[in-house]
């Protein structure tokens, strides 16, 4: 894995906990706000995951 | 031979008494071949580079549309439409219901994302020549369902019954009380007597109206595409998943804000339509503009626009190769965008050339813009050149 991947890792972490963090400290809309985030990631990597079944089974 | 599990004993009860078995897996065989054939095209287009998002920028429209349908009957459920309760139903929206504000969020910035996602389409098939014989009367259908958007995104802004959102439907109200002749019946029917009436027709227009007239235009927007043999409709699917993730996390990241209370007493000092309107906002606030020169430079774009299929009759699609129409839409957006921004950078103050500041963003505009122009024509030239010799 290049540098350049662990890097941006490193920052999307920092970003997450930082959201994470302010969510929790919110109130019962912090805690549907992160809700709201992994629905979205969860979207994307379905998104994800079609494509790739897409490009390994039809092409 | 082992006896048939608890599962296996239900579903044979089940099936063995009514056609829930065949209808079941009838159903299952549809959703496979509809998945199958979803990812079969879905490979197929990616090869043929069809999916790009400029190939599936009317389909993102659209699926943006489809979004904002859902989650507009959704936020009808809670929203009241009088002038005294309208703002308390949005702070409820926002704060009391459960996934209110994400709803909520999801709708603006899809609103939003449909009228940047509809311009992007019209700018594309502008420059591609899309308008062109066999499509001039899609290309009208395609401007009508352009128009129908922005009054859908007027009037939803109008219904969040903040200062601002009074505020703009003052300016409306103004705009349309400019036209000679009509402007005062036009003023009665669409804005009423009372802040009430004014909320009434705006939500009626938003809710039933506008969506109602929007689905009747793409419809046949659709239709005449399909009649082409031009297939894009499968393209949506695939897009879906990836706009919803977008916005889930974009909504939640950012969520929207409730702006303040609307008080007829304490009017605000500067008022601001959406991003879409100031452009045109900022031309009518240049000094020595009066409201029906807004009015007619709107009217008179939208309709310039229109008609351009039956101004350019040439068969060439190439925009180095029909100069002067691509000079002209190179023109119009620099002009546009020059507005917009200086609208942004000046919140409140009026377009003097007695500020150089003004002076200055006017000269450099129009010196990129025609510098663009020139640049289109001389490349024009060279091609025309080329292909002589």
């Amino acid at each position: 894995m290049s540098k350049s991947w662990l890097a941006l890792a490193f920052v999307l972490i920092v970003l997450e906990a930082f959201f994470v963090y302010e969510a929790i400290l919110a109130d019962m809309v912090g805690l549907e706000r992160i809700f709201g985030v992994f629905v979205g990631l969860a979207f994307l990597c379905f998104a994800a995951l079609l494509y790739a079944v897409s490009v390994v089974v039809y092409t | 031979m082992a006896p048939p599990s608890l599962l296996n004993r239900v579903y044979n009860r089940l099936t063995e008494r009514s056609r829930l078995g065949s209808v079941l897996k009838s159903i299952v065989g549809r959703l496979g071949s509809i998945l199958d054939f979803t990812l079969s095209y879905s490979a197929y287009a990616s090869v043929l580079n069809v999916l790009s998002p400029v190939y599936s920028i009317g389909a993102l429209t659209f699926l943006f549309f489809t979004i904002n349908a859902v989650t507009g009957v959704m936020l009808a459920m809670s929203y009241t439409a009088t002038s005294e309760t309208a703002y308390n139903s949005i702070q409820t929206i926002s704060t009391a219901l459960r996934y209110g504000w994400l709803i909520r969020g999801i709708h603006f910035y899809t609103a939003n994302g449909m009228i940047i996602a509809a311009i992007l389409h019209l700018i594309n098939g502008y420059f591609k020549g899309s308008y062109k014989k066999p499509q001039e009367l899609n290309w009208i259908v395609g401007m009508a369902a352009g128009a129908v958007t922005i009054l859908a995104g007027f009037t939803g802004y109008v219904l969040r019954w903040d200062q601002e959102a009074v505020g703009a439907a003052g300016i409306g109200q103004g705009l349309a009380a400019s036209i000679p002749q009509f402007g005062a019946v036009i003023t009665k029917i669409f804005w009423g007597r009372t802040y009430t009436e004014t909320l009434g027709r705006f939500y009626t227009g938003h809710v039933l109206l506008l969506p109602g007239l929007l689905v009747a235009l793409l419809a046949v927007h659709y239709f005449i595409i399909r009649r082409h043999g031009i297939e894009i409709l499968l393209s949506e699917i695939n897009m879906a998943p990836i706009v919803l993730g977008l916005l889930f996390v974009f909504v939640s990241l950012f969520p929207l804000k409730i702006g303040d209370r609307f008080d007829p007493m304490k009017p605000p000092t500067i008022l601001e339509p959406e991003w879409y309107f100031m452009g045109m906002y900022q031309f009518l606030k240049t000094q020595s503009v009066e409201p029906l020169y807004g009015v007619i430079l709107a009217t008179g774009l939208w309709l310039f626009i229109a008609i351009i299929p039956f101004l350019d009759r040439s068969p060439e699609r190439r925009a180095l190769r029909r100069p002067v129409f691509t000079a002209i839409g190179i023109f119009i957006i620099i002009e546009f965008l020059a507005l917009t921004i200086y609208a942004y950078l000046s919140p409140g103050q009026i377009g003097t050339f007695l500020d150089s500041n003004f002076t200055a963003a006017f000269v450099l505009t129009n010196v990129a813009a025609i510098s663009f122009v020139a640049v289109v024509l001389a490349a024009n030239r060279r091609i025309v050149r080329a292909s002589r010799g």
